[in-house]
C-alpha cells in the first residue's frame, strides 16, 4: 500500500499542493502553473503539469483527473494555469479529443467559497467561476448528473446569499471525510473546516479583498482507520491574515477544538508574508513590527519537530512583502532548527527547485527519501546529450 | 565518544576484485562524493565497505523509541568474485544497533551484525534490475522507515520475523492454530500446549535431501485423549490399507505451545535455537514454559519415529501480515538419536531444526491470488471434455467453487484424452465430470465441505429430465454448453428454461483455428441455433467465414444440409494441439466473465477468435457480432418454426409498399434444419427482371436467379441457398389464394420427384404482417 503523501510544488509566490491518499485519491489545493522554462533570474521553472499528470489517476476513458480541487481563494497566484491545464466550462461528457491531446485534468469535485462567484478578476479565476457556475446550476435545476465525477461542487463557508442555498456546503467547525468526497471509506483521512467565517466572507466581498476569505483547514491523516492518533496534521489557510487566524484560535478554543490547531506541517500564510504576524507595511508603524500574540500562539501548536513550508520566492532582505525576511525569522524562532523552515524555492537548489514531498509515517510526516532507479536505462529528450550537437570526424574543422 | 563498530578491527583489503565489482565500487564512490572508499577484508570470499548514512528521523521521535540515529553506520558485504550474481548484503555496523524492536531483520547470532531484510520477495532478482546506488538509497530509506515505524506498521498488521536457513516446511492453516491458541484449548488440562497430528508430505522413499528438509502437514489438532484416539484409529486403518500399495505417508505427533497467559509480545528473536536447551531458552524469552510438553514427549514418539515437531505461538499486538490472527508461529522440530531417550526421559540437548510455514490453499486465498474474479454465481456446465475441463479448471483455480456448479458428462477419461484434457493421468478411468469434482476437492482439501461443485456422470439431457435438477433451474445463472454436440444442441434448443438463465454455447471449429461463442439474447431469442446460422450467414460480408464454410464443405464427406460445425475433441481422429484448445478455453472463460459483468441484453452476441497460423505469419484476431432478436413464426399445423433474421420483415413490407398497387415477390435465401424443424431465413432475393405483376397477380421470373442462388451456395460452402418464396398481397387476402396453393402443390411434386425432403415454403406479405404457408 502506497504511503500518504503531501507534495509541495515550488511555484514561486503561490500555492500548489497535492495530497495523495492510500486509496490513490488525489486532492489538489490551489494551483500556480506558470508558463516557460526559466524565471527572470534564470532559475528553472519546475514542470508542474507533467508531474501532476504522473501523480494522479486516469478514469475509465484514460482521462486524467483529481478527485478534489480546493481553491482557497480566487487570487491569481492560487489558480494560475487553471484555464489551460484543467478541463473547464463544459460537462465531463463532452471531454473531446482536443481536451485529451491537451491533457486537460478533470476536477471531479471542486471546493470554493462564494468569493469565486463574486470576485473573479483574472482569467483563470473567471474560468473557474464559469466552471463553478455550471456545477451550481446542476444543483439549482436538480439535475441527476450533479453528483457525477467532474460535476460535483461544495461551498466552504456560508455568507447567507440564498443563491448558494441548494449547493452542498460545509461551514467552520465541520469535518469532511473522504467518503463525502468520493465515496471511499478508508477512514484514515479527513479535513476540519476552520474558515472562512461568515463575517470574513461578507467583509471580503464588501471590501474586495480575497485574502479575507481564504479557506482555512486542518487535513488529518492516520495510518490505519482504527489508530487512536493522527499520524500527520497539516494546517493551511491560503492567504489568511493574522485577524483570521486570531479568530480561528479563539473559535477553536471556545468550541473545544484546540486539537484542530495542532500541526506537523504548517503552510506559512500568504507566501511567508508579514500579514500573518501583524499589519503591513511592516515599516509603516512601529507597532506593526511586533508579532501578534495569537499568531505566535498558533505556532506553539507544533507537534514534535514540525515543519513550516514557505511556498514563496527565495526570501531576501531586499524584496517587498511577500515573502518577508522578518516573517521567516519569526517562524524559525518557533521551530526546533532553522532548517525546519522549508523554502520551496531553494529545495534542493535555487537553480533547479523540485517538489518537496512528505510521506506520512506512524511517527509523523517524513521527507521522502530518494527514489531508486533501475539497471535498465535510456535517456529522455530533455537530457543534455540529446540537446547538444555532437561533432565527429577525423579531419574536423570549424 | 566514537561508536563501536563491527568493522573496527578489519584491515584494508588488497584482494583482487572482479571487474564488475571494481567498476561498481567506483560508481558507489562517485555517488557518495568520496575521494576514496574504504574496502575491508572480511573473509576469503568477501570484502566489506563500511558507510555512514544520513537518516531522516521522524518529527515525533522514533517509533517505540527504537534507537535509530540520524547518522547510521552500515556495512555492505560484497562477494569478491561472484558479484553481482551474488548480490551484496547489508548489515548494521553499529554494535549497539537495536535488533529486538525492528522487523525486516534476519535473525543473527549474538554479537553478530544485524542483517537488513531490504526486499520482500527475491533479493537476488531485485538486485539484478538495480544499480549499486539503489542499494544505498534503499538502505537509507529502510533505516528511515525503521525509525518512523513504517516497517512494522503495515496496514494495521504485524510484520512477522524474517527467517533464513529453513529445514523443510510445515503446512497448516494459520487461522486454525491461531484459534486454538487464542482460546487456550490445551490438551487434557495440560498447562500450555495442544497436540498435533502430523503427516509427512512425501509419498515415495526418502532421499537424503528429504531427510534434511522434511515436509510436514498438520492434519488435525488434538486437545483430549479421546480426540487423540478417535483420530489415530482411522489413520491406522488407512495405513494398513495403504501398506498394500506404495504411497505410505508417515504419521507422527507434534505439539503447539504458547504462553498460557496469552501476553502480547512485540519483541523479535535475536537468534534461533539449534538444540533443545536453547529452544527452552528461546521459549522462556516469550514467557512460554516448554517443560510440560518435553516431559511427556518420550511417550508421543509413535512407532519409533525419531522426529517431533514443536510449533511455538507468540501473541503479537496486531494481526500477522497475510493472516487474520495475531499469533505468530515459529516452527521447530526435534530430531532424536538412538541414545537421546533413556527410561522415557530426554537425556541430551537434541538437535533442533526450524521450518518455514506454508498455508494450505483455501478458497478465499485462491480468490484473492487470482484477483477476486467475479463469480458466475451458480452454473450448469454441459461437456467436461477438452474445452469444458479447461474452463472448469480455470474456475476452480479462481476459487469460484463455493457457488453451485453442476457438471454433466457421461464419458470416462481414456488414456488418449490426456492429449487434450485439462486433467492428468491420475484421472484416467474416472468419469470426466466426477474427475473434475475430485480435482477441486484435492486442491481445496482443507475445506471440502464448502465446495459446491458436483460432477454428474450423465449427458446434459438428464438435467432437463430429472426432477431433482429441474427444480434448481430457477437458481441457475449460466447454462454453459461445451459439448460441440449437435445432437445435444438440437435437444437443448427446444427445452424450456427460466427467464433468469443465461445461455452460452462455446466450441471450436475450422481445425481449431476458429473459436466461436454464442450468447443467447433474452427469452431465448436469438437462440444458439439462430446465432450459429447467422454467424454462418456472414459469408457474404466476411471472407474468413466464407472460406471456413467452404473448407468445412470440402472436409465433410456427405453433403448434409448442415455444416459439421464444432469439432468433437473426444475423438482420436480429430487433430488439434492442446495449446489451441487451451487458448480458446481461456478466451471462452474471460469472455463469459466479461458477459457476467453486464446485464443480460435482448440481443444475442457472437464472439469469434480467429487464429491464423500460416507458414509465414501468426496472429489472433477477435470479432464481436451483435444479433438482434429474430422474427419467429410457428406453423401450428406442421410444427415447423420459421425464424427470420431481423430486418427481413421490414424489408418485405417496404417492398410491398413500393410496388403498390401491384403485387411483388421473390425468393428467400436461408437454410433448413430437418431435425429441429426450423427454417432460417437470412436473405431476400427481389423479383428477377422477367417477373410480371399486376394488382392481383405476381409471376416470379427466372432471369439471373439461378446464378444468384448458386453464388450463395458457393460462397457459403453449400450451406445457404434457396429455401422458399415470398409474394405480396397488398389488398389481401390474408392467406394463400387458390393459385398460390396450386403453385405450392406443383412445387411439392417436383421436390418429391427430385428427392428433396424439405417443405415447400411460401410467405405472403400482407398489410398485417407475414403469413407463412408450408406444404
Amino acid at each position: 500500500m502506497a504511503k500518504q503523501q503531501l507534495k509541495f510544488y515550488p511555484v514561486g509566490n503561490g500555492d500548489n499542493t497535492l495530497i495523495s491518499l492510500t486509496d490513490k485519491t488525489t486532492i489538489l489545493i490551489d494551483c500556480n502553473i506558470r508558463e516557460g522554462e526559466e524565471t527572470e533570474q534564470g532559475n528553472k521553472i519546475y514542470p508542474v503539469k507533467s508531474d501532476l499528470l504522473d501523480s494522479i489517476q486516469s478514469n475509465g476513458d484514460d482521462n486524467p483527473f483529481v478527485d478534489l480541487m480546493i481553491l482557497t481563494h480566487p487570487d491569481e497566484d492560487h489558480c494560475r494555469g487553471f484555464e489551460k491545464n484543467f478541463y473547464n466550462g463544459k460537462s465531463p461528457e463532452n471531454y473531446a479529443k482536443a481536451n485529451k491531446d491537451n491533457e486537460e485534468i478533470i476536477v471531479n469535485e471542486l471546493w470554493c467559497t462564494s468569493m469565486l462567484f463574486n470576485n473573479a478578476t483574472n482569467n483563470d479565476a473567471k474560468a473557474l467561476k464559469k466552471e463553478a457556475e455550471r456545477r451550481r446550476k446542476l444543483w439549482e435545476e436538480d439535475k441527476p448528473e450533479k453528483n457525477d465525477d467532474g460535476n460535483r461542487i461544495r461551498m466552504i463557508g456560508y455568507d447567507e446569499d440564498s443563491k448558494y442555498e441548494n449547493i452542498p456546503s460545509s461551514i467552520p467547525g465541520e469535518i469532511i471525510d473522504l467518503k463525502m468526497i468520493n465515496g471511499n471509506s478508508t477512514g484514515n483521512f479527513e479535513m476540519f473546516v476552520h474558515g472562512p467565517f461568515k463575517k470574513s466572507l461578507i467583509d471580503a466581498n464588501a471590501k474586495d479583498d480575497k485574502n479575507f476569505s481564504s479557506i482555512i483547514m486542518q487535513a488529518r491523516f492516520k495510518i490505519n482507520k482504527n489508530d487512536l492518533n493522527w499520524a500527520c496534521l497539516y494546517l493551511f489557510g491560503g492567504d489568511a491574515d493574522h485577524y483570521r487566524w486570531a479568530e480561528v484560535i479563539s473559535k477553536s478554543k471556545s468550541h473545544d477544538n484546540e486539537d484542530k490547531l495542532e500541526w506537523d506541517l504548517f503552510l506559512s500564510p500568504h507566501h511567508c508574508s508579514w500579514t500573518f504576524f501583524n499589519d503591513v507595511p511592516y515599516d509603516a508603524k512601529e507597532e506593526n513590527k511586533t508579532p501578534k500574540k495569537t499568531s505566535l500562539e498558533l505556532l506553539d501548536y507544533r507537534q514534535g519537530s514540525g515543519k513550516i513550508i514557505g511556498s514563496c520566492k527565495v526570501v531576501r532582505s531586499t524584496d517587498k512583502n511577500p515573502p518577508h525576511p522578518e516573517a521567516k525569522k519569526e517562524y524559525q524562532k518557533k521551530l526546533e532548527k532553522n532548517s525546519d523552515f522549508i523554502e520551496l524555492s531553494k529545495e534542493p537548489s535555487e537553480k533547479e527547485p523540485k517538489p518537496y514531498v512528505f510521506e506520512v509515517s506512524p511517527q509523523g510526516p517524513v521527507k521522502k527519501g530518494i527514489s531508486e532507479g533501475a539497471a535498465a536505462a535510456a535517456l529522455g529528450g530533455s537530457s543534455s546529450a540529446v540537446n547538444q550537437k555532437s561533432e565527429y570526424g577525423s579531419k574536423f574543422t570549424y | 565518544m566514537a561508536r563501536s563498530l563491527h568493522t573496527d578491527n578489519l584491515i584494508e583489503s588488497n584482494a583482487p576484485l572482479n571487474q564488475d565489482l571494481t567498476a561498481d565500487l567506483d560508481l558507489l564512490r562517485l555517488f557518495l562524493g568520496k575521494r576514496k572508499l574504504s574496502i575491508l577484508e572480511k573473509d576469503e570470499n568477501h570484502v566489506v565497505v563500511p558507510l555512514e548514512l544520513t537518516v531522516n528521523l521522524p518529527p515525533r521521535g522514533t517509533y517505540n523509541s527504537v534507537d535509530i540515529r540520524s547518522k547510521e553506520n552500515v556495512q555492505i558485504v560484497f562477494h569478491k568474485t561472484k558479484y553481482p550474481k551474488v548480490a551484496p548484503r547489508v548489515y548494521s555496523d553499529r554494535k549497539s544497533f537495536p535488533k529486538e524492536g525492528i522487523s525486516h531483520l534476519y535473525v543473527s547470532g549474538e554479537g553478530k551484525p544485524a542483517p537488513f531484510c531490504l526486499v520482500r520477495g527475491n533479493y537476488e532478482e531485485w538486485y539484478a534490475s538495480k544499480n549499486i546506488t539503489d542499494l544505498v538509497i534503499r538502505t537509507q530509506n529502510w533505516l528511515c522507515d525503521a525509525a518512523n515505524g513504517s516497517l512494522v506498521e503495515d496496514g494495521g498488521q504485524f510484520d512477522p520475523m524474517r527467517l533464513e536457513g529453513y529445514r523443510g516446511n510445515m503446512v497448516y492453516d494459520h487461522d486454525k492454530l491461531n484459534e486454538l491458541v487464542s482460546n487456550n484449548k490445551v490438551f487434557e488440562n495440560s498447562k500450555n500446549f495442544a497436540l498435533l497430528l502430523i503427516r509427512e508430505n512425501e509419498k515415495s522413499e526418502k532421499t537424503e535431501e528429504y531427510v534434511k528438509y522434511p515436509k510436514y502437514q498438520v492434519v488435525e489438532t488434538i486437545d483430549s485423549l479421546d480426540n487423540l484416539k478417535s483420530n489415530i484409529q482411522p489413520i491406522l486403518e488407512k495405513i494398513l490399507q495403504n501398506s498394500l500399495g506404495i504411497g505410505i505417508k508417515r504419521i507422527l505427533l507434534g505439539a503447539v505451545v504458547w504462553d498460557d497467559e496469552l501476553r502480547t509480545n512485540n519483541q523479535f528473536p535475536r537468534y534461533l535455537p539449534k538444540n533443545l536447551n536453547s529452544l527452552i531458552d528461546f521459549c522462556e524469552e516469550y514467557e512460554i514454559d516448554l517443560r510440560p510438553v518435553i516431559h511427556i514427549l518420550p511417550n508421543l514418539l509413535l512407532g519409533g519415529i525419531k522426529e517431533f515437531p514443536i510449533i511455538v505461538g507468540v501473541k503479537r499486538p496486531k494481526p500477522i501480515i497475510g493472516y487474520t490472527g495475531e499469533v505468530e508461529f515459529f516452527n521447530f522440530y526435534l530430531t532424536f538419536g538412538d541414545n537421546d531417550i533413556v527410561d522415557n526421559e530426554i537425556k541430551n540437548s537434541v538437535r533442533v531444526g526450524f521450518q518455514s510455514h506454508n498455508q494450505p490453499l483455501s478458497i478465499r486465498k485462491a480468490k484473492q491470488v487470482s484477483g477476486n474474479e467475479k463469480s458466475l454465481n451458480s452454473n450448469v456446465i454441459f461437456g467436461c471434455g477438452a474445452i469444458g475441463s479447461k474452463v472448469v479448471t480455470h474456475l476452480i483455480r479462481d476459487g469460484l467453487v463455493d457457488q453451485p456448479m453442476l457438471l454433466f458428462d457421461k464419458d470416462k477419461i481414456e488414456p488418449h484424452n490426456l492429449v487434450r484434457h485439462g486433467l492428468l493421468s491420475e484421472s484416467v478411468g474416472q468419469n470426466k465430470a466426477i474427475a473434475l469434482q475430485n480435482a477441486a476437492k484435492a486442491i481445496f482439501d482443507s475445506e471440502t465441505s464448502n465446495l459446491k461443485i458436483i460432477g454428474i456422470p450423465r449427458n446434459g439431457d438428464a438435467f432437463f429430465e430429472l426432477e431433482k435438477y429441474t427444480e434448481i433451474l430457477g437458481s441457475v445463472n449460466w447454462i454453459l454448453d461445451f459439448t460441440a454436440s449437435t445432437s445435444f444442441e438440437n435437444y437443448f434448443i427446444k427445452r424450456q428454461i427460466q427467464s433468469t438463465n443465461r445461455v452460452c454455447k462455446s466450441f471450436i471449429t475450422d481445425q481449431g483455428n476458429l473459436g466461436v461463442q454464442l450468447f443467447e439474447g433474452l427469452e431465448r431469442n436469438p437462440r444458439v441455433d439462430d446465432l450459429k446460422v447467422l454467424l454462418q450467414s456472414e459469408y457474404q460480408n466476411d471472407t474468413d467465414i466464407s472460406s471456413w464454410l467452404r473448407r468445412e464443405q470440402k472436409m465433410s464427406k456427405d453433403e448434409s444440409l448442415l455444416v459439421n460445425v464444432g469439432v468433437g475433441c473426444n475423438s482420436e481422429t480429430t487433430i488439434i494441439s492442446d495449446d489451441l484448445i487451451s487458448l480458446h478455453s481461456s478466451i471462452f472463460v474471460r469472455s463469459i466473465k466479461a458477459q457476467t459483468n453486464i446485464k443480460p441484453k435482448k440481443e444475442g452476441t457472437i464472439r469469434l477468435t480467429k487464429v491464423n497460423t500460416s507458414k509465414d505469419d501468426f496472429n489472433i484476431r477477435t470479432k464481436t457480432i451483435i444479433v438482434n432478436p429474430l422474427t419467429v413464426i410457428k406453423d401450428a399445423k406442421t410444427g415447423w418454426e420459421i425464424r427470420i433474421k431481423a430486418g427481413v420483415e421490414e424489408m418485405l413490407m417496404s417492398e410491398m409498399g413500393k410496388a403498390m398497387p401491384n403485387e411483388t415477390g421473390g425468393v428467400f435465401i436461408g437454410m433448413i434444419n430437418n431435425k429441429t424443424k426450423c427454417i432460417y431465413i437470412t436473405d431476400v432475393i427481389l423479383p428477377p427482371p422477367d417477373s410480371e405483376a399486376n394488382s392481383g397477380c405476381f409471376i416470379r421470373g427466372i432471369e439471373g436467379l439461378k446464378e444468384e442462388v448458386d453464388l450463395h451456395k458457393k460462397q457459403s460452402g453449400q450451406t445457404f441457398g434457396y429455401i422458399g418464396e415470398w409474394h405480396s398481397h397488398p389488398h389481401g387476402p390474408l392467406g394463400p389464394s387458390n393459385k398460390d396453393i396450386s403453385t405450392m402443390q406443383r412445387f411439392k411434386k417436383d421436390y418429391i420427384k427430385e428427392q428433396i425432403f424439405m417443405p415447400v415454403l411460401v410467405v405472403i406479405v400482407t398489410p398485417i404482417g407475414l403469413i407463412p404457408c408450408l406444404h
